[in-house]
């Protein structure tokens, strides 16, 4: 019975995640149109392993704010941040996306 | 022994803290990226049990007045909780460039 | 038995709304003739832990002894903050900029609104991401 309890529970289980916010910034008029969107767009993700809820800084915050700006050096315009977790056994990954237009 | 264990367990669970974010949001990020500014403010609470938010307004007339006449602008607003023992502290930190006109 | 039935059917006719996040944007209104849009995308939210509870409460003896570890297991197996019930993607909200901009392809938006919201209905809930706003032509 204990395994039909694991077996069924580590089905159910998976991978869970969970999206805590996801924020679209306004737009400016330096926006490019849709049809040169996907050149434009860049992305960076980064994330934090936390055992047991000990976790002591949230510089993974940060270091998604300073990436986006190395990846784009002019203006970036229309940000998508989304704060997300992936669960797991006894401990988490918190992590933040950044998307956005470089209107190069 | 296990008094002297439980003292230490006790005091370094009180001084040490657990961090956790609420909430993060950017907004669009000039060009100019030379004067960067930061504004933070802050509310301790007993076991969660807060009063008021009012905490969030300072952080934004900090920035402000960080940048009079000017154009605030890549704003990085974090929301963060800091937990220590049976006492937490509510922050709210932003980061962004400022434009003088 | 009936009675869970009730309880049953009355919770697959209802469901509550969840708010969990709202943010809005700039509103210009003076570029142009505004149009409202809306794009939302949704996925199935399913706290399998919750679900083990209520099985544990409403049976008894050995059965509510095994929902409980199984209860147990998942929560051991499913550890961190959440918002809602948990999703089994966390890339269903990868795309909503390209939806935004497909609803205006001219990319002159304003009055932008981001929602985090849920129907829910206990263990079970569709989890939302919402963004509104309007197309200045």
């Amino acid at each position: 019975m204990k395994k039909i309890l694991l077996l069924l529970s580590m089905t159910l289980a998976g991978c869970t995640h969970s999206i805590h916010m996801s924020h679209m910034s306004d737009v400016s008029a330096n926006t490019p149109k849709s049809i040169n969107l996907n050149k434009h767009i860049v992305e960076v993700t980064t994330e934090q392993t936390v055992v047991l809820g000990f976790v002591f800084d949230i510089d993974y915050v940060d270091q998604a704010y300073q990436q986006l700006q190395e990846k784009c050096p002019t203006e970036i315009v229309a940000v998508n941040t989304q704060y997300s977790t992936s669960h797991r056994f006894l401990h988490w990954t918190n992590k933040i996306r950044m998307k956005a237009v470089c209107a190069s | 022994m296990f008094k002297k264990l439980f003292v230490s367990i006790a005091t370094c669970l009180s001084l040490s803290a657990c961090v956790s974010l609420n909430s993060v949001s950017l907004t669009q990020i000039p060009v100019e990226r030379d004067n960067s500014i930061t504004a933070t403010s802050h509310s301790w609470n007993f076991l969660g049990i807060a009063f008021s938010n009012d905490f969030v307004d300072e952080a934004i007339l900090d920035l402000k007045s960080q940048c009079a006449e000017g154009k605030l602008e890549g704003i990085l607003t974090k929301h963060q909780t800091t937990a220590y023992f049976l006492v937490l502290k509510r922050e709210v930190i932003a980061t962004g460039y400022c434009q003088q006109g | 038995m009936r009675q869970y039935f009730a309880i049953a059917a009355f919770g697959l006719l209802t469901a509550c709304a969840r708010l969990d996040h709202v943010q809005i944007g700039e509103i210009d209104q003076s570029q142009g003739t505004l149009i409202p849009f809306n794009v939302q995308v949704s996925q199935f939210g399913f706290e399998a832990a919750a679900a083990a509870e209520l099985g544990r409460a409403v049976s008894k003896g050995r059965t509510a002894e095994q929902f409980q570890q199984l209860r147990d297991i998942l929560a051991l197996m499913n550890m961190g903050p959440r918002t809602g019930n948990p999703v089994y993607d966390d890339e269903y909200a990868n795309k909503v900029m390209d939806y935004i901009y497909a609803e205006c392809p001219t990319g002159k938006m304003t009055g932008l609104t981001s929602v985090r919201e849920a129907k829910a209905f206990g263990a079970v809930s569709g989890e939302i991401v919402r963004l509104s706003g309007y197309c200045i032509l």
